[in-house]
């Protein structure tokens, strides 16, 4: 150990100190991490479920993500980005971790194919929702699916978005205003297709 | 809702491609379909509860150091210089400040906020002492009994009035206002599903949906055995000696001899049989504090050269640096039994799980009520008789916490904890809770004493039942 890192050490020591001094008992990352569970437990609940569509899975999901945060919770830098963006990325990781577990090389964006396979359960009540989705967010590329659904579902912002999905905030705009182009576009044919149909009838 | 939102992305898509106008119906038709086709999910409350206590119970993770990489040190000049400097200064510095601190052991306790007042009215009525158990004084080590083996009553004492008396400041502006709630802890429900198994093919335990096993006891069998009961619900550990194997052959023989001075153990030795049974045991005292005697009230009414049979020790509880007492002005805490006969631990009392949930109250501000709740030595009423009350002076106050148990849960309220400085004083502290809603239903339902008329004393007059009173209750003006 250097002697500036030792110095380095003392600092951090004695500021740990302080804090424990100020807060004994009743840490307050505890506290604040408390209050954010409340905040986002239903929200990052409902992120898991519209890539699950199932309730226990959904629920399994988000305890290892919270509990994945609460463990890390004294890495997260607030400057380096919101506590928003930080804990969908972790319940983004722990769902693409889910997707591997039944396909090895599954991204997020798979996850409406993955949720037609048979050992993935799913809730019935689901079924006919997914059915009803599908006709149109099988229009768009795959990948392009996560940012529509962020969107449309999560509510998410697009800054937010662009730091989930790792792309720029313009690129996500685009992406999401191409996905809207491709099911409108193919809205439009199968229209004249049903209409074409009906003609020569 | 949907339409708020759609219009918001419709604008977003204007903004990033005007081309969009031109088909705003169709638009509209696939963003509406897109998102009523959104599963209507909620989570689960009990499912958030659980996940919420499980957070709470989860150890806080270690803190690592990870310096910035800086000034790149590699010359062994300095590395020795650094060395040296080490040696010097920072080894007993550092030592000094990793050193354990006497009153932080509840570091790891794990307590999460909740909403304001959210353990609904505090009352004091049902105040008990499951957080202490009374020092064993006969055989067997029960010690709670107000009843002697013949089942009569003990001849009361002549009754004595007190009168507590504080004259210092009082400031209860920005104290702490978090009543703490311990939470039941959550354990592998497993053991739920075996243990119904265990039917003697009688009849099929596990029909019963959602059967819990609350609680269970474990029986060494051997000499000196103990009994251990697992309070599974509430998440509370007790042994104490299993009676046939300590004592069955003792009574039988009817060889009982008091014990006499020479018996008696000596404090330092008691706490090290207890500190023993602790580390055999590994009991674990994180949040528990240095060991104390329990020491006999002044005055009591035993023989001055009577030798009690066991001897308490306290470990008392310590949550966020700050003790918790009964209201009788006791410690709360982990009790250890010693045997003075035996020279053997006979008993563990109240070891417990600690998670707690911390909730807002709004604190008294009423200086003359606290002064009330001084006067009378706490949440109960003293009954000061006909004659003249003793005044004890009150010391200084600290804060501490008044445990409260009420309706199956169990509630620390700060409180203000003030020395009673007179060593005859029975009561050691006056513990005065500092939350207004607590204070204004103590003082609100302060009854005033009964007086019994037209009664020969409490074991009945003639004509009576059996165990009832016949009394008529006068209450004064």
């Amino acid at each position: 150990m250097t002697f500036c890192r030792l110095i380095r050490y003392i600092l951090w020591r004695l500021e740990t100190l302080a804090k424990n001094k100020n807060m004994p008992g009743l840490s307050q990352e505890r506290e604040d991490f408390s209050l954010l569970y409340d905040q986002f437990s239903p929200k990052i609940y409902q992120f898991i479920y519209f890539r699950t569509f199932h309730k226990e899975t959904a629920e399994d999901l988000t305890s290892q993500t919270f509990c994945k945060a609460l463990e890390r919770y004294d890495r997260f830098r607030p400057d380096k980005g919101g506590f928003s963006a930080w804990l969908y990325a972790i319940a983004r990781n722990t769902l693409i971790d889910h997707y591997r577990s039944f396909r090895p090389a599954a991204n997020i964006e798979d996850f409406f194919s993955l949720s037609d396979r048979a050992d993935a359960p799913l809730d019935i009540s689901c079924r006919q929702q997914l059915l009803k989705v599908r006709k149109y967010l099988d229009q768009i590329k795959k990948e392009h699916r996560d940012v529509v659904i962020m969107r449309l579902w999560d509510d998410l912002p697009f800054a937010e978005i662009a730091r989930l999905a790792g792309k720029s905030e313009g690129a996500c705009k685009m992406i999401f205003s191409r996905a809207i182009k491709s099911i409108r576009k193919e809205v439009i044919i199968s229209l004249i297709i049903i209409l074409s149909s009906l003609i020569k009838t | 809702m949907n339409k708020e939102k759609i219009e918001k992305i419709l604008q977003e898509l204007y903004q990033y491609d005007p081309s969009f106008k031109e088909d705003e119906r169709g638009l509209r038709e696939i963003l509406s379909q897109v998102l009523a086709s959104r599963p209507e999910v909620k989570i689960d409350r009990n499912f958030q509860t659980f996940l919420r206590q499980r957070l709470a119970q989860k150890p806080a993770p270690e803190k690592v150091f990870r310096p910035a990489s800086i000034f790149p040190f590699h010359k062994l000049v300095w590395g020795a210089a650094g060395l040296a400097l080490v040696a010097v200064i920072v080894l007993p510095l550092y030592s000094y400040l990793t050193k354990e601190e006497e009153l932080v052991p509840d570091s790891n306790m794990a307590i999460s906020r909740v909403s304001d007042e959210a353990f609904g009215e505090i009352t004091a009525s049902a105040t008990n002492s499951s957080l202490r158990a009374e020092s064993a004084t006969g055989l067997g080590g029960g010690g709670q009994s107000t009843k002697d083996s013949t089942g009569t009553s003990l001849i009361a004492p002549d009754f004595a009035g007190y009168k507590y008396v504080y004259s210092g400041p009082l400031a209860l502006a920005g104290l702490d206002n978090q009543v703490l709630k311990r939470v039941w802890p959550e354990d592998d429900k497993s053991v739920d599903t075996y243990l119904s198994g265990l039917n003697f093919n009688l009849m099929d335990l596990s029909s019963f949906a959602n059967a819990q096993v609350t609680n269970f006891t474990l029986r060494q069998d051997r000499d000196q055995g103990y009994e251990i009961t697992v309070d599974r619900k509430r998440g509370t550990i007790s042994l104490a000696e299993a009676w046939e194997y300590w004592y069955a052959d003792t009574v039988a023989s009817k060889e009982i001899e008091n014990l006499t001075a020479t018996d008696a153990l000596s404090d330092s030795e008691v706490l090290a049989l207890a500190d023993k049974f602790i580390k055999d045991h590994q009991v674990r005292l994180t949040n528990y504090g240095s060991p104390e005697i329990v020491s006999s009230p002044a005055g009591g009414l035993m023989a001055e050269n009577y030798v009690a049979e066991s001897v308490s020790v306290i470990y008392p509880l310590v949550v966020n640096s700050r003790f918790v007492y009964l209201a009788s002005g006791e410690k709360a805490g982990l009790t250890v039994n010693v045997s003075q006969r035996y020279g053997r631990v006979t008993s563990l009392i109240s070891l417990s799980s600690q998670s707690y949930q911390a909730s807002a109250y709004p604190l008294e501000t009423e200086t003359a009520n606290i002064l009330k709740l001084i006067e009378q030595g706490g949440i109960y009423p003293t009954y000061y008789g006909s004659g003249s009350a003793t005044e004890y002076p009150l010391g200084e106050p600290s804060l501490g916490y008044l445990f409260i148990s009420q309706e199956n849960e169990e509630l620390l309220v700060p409180a203000l904890v003030f020395p009673v400085e007179n060593a005859e004083s029975y009561q050691k502290n006056v513990v005065v809770p500092i939350v207004s809603g607590l204070v204004e239903n103590i003082l609100g339902e302060r009854i005033a004493p009964a007086v019994l008329e037209g009664s020969s004393g409490v074991d009945g007059g003639q004509g009576t039942e059996p165990g009832s009173v016949n009394a008529s209750i006068v209450l004064p003006d």
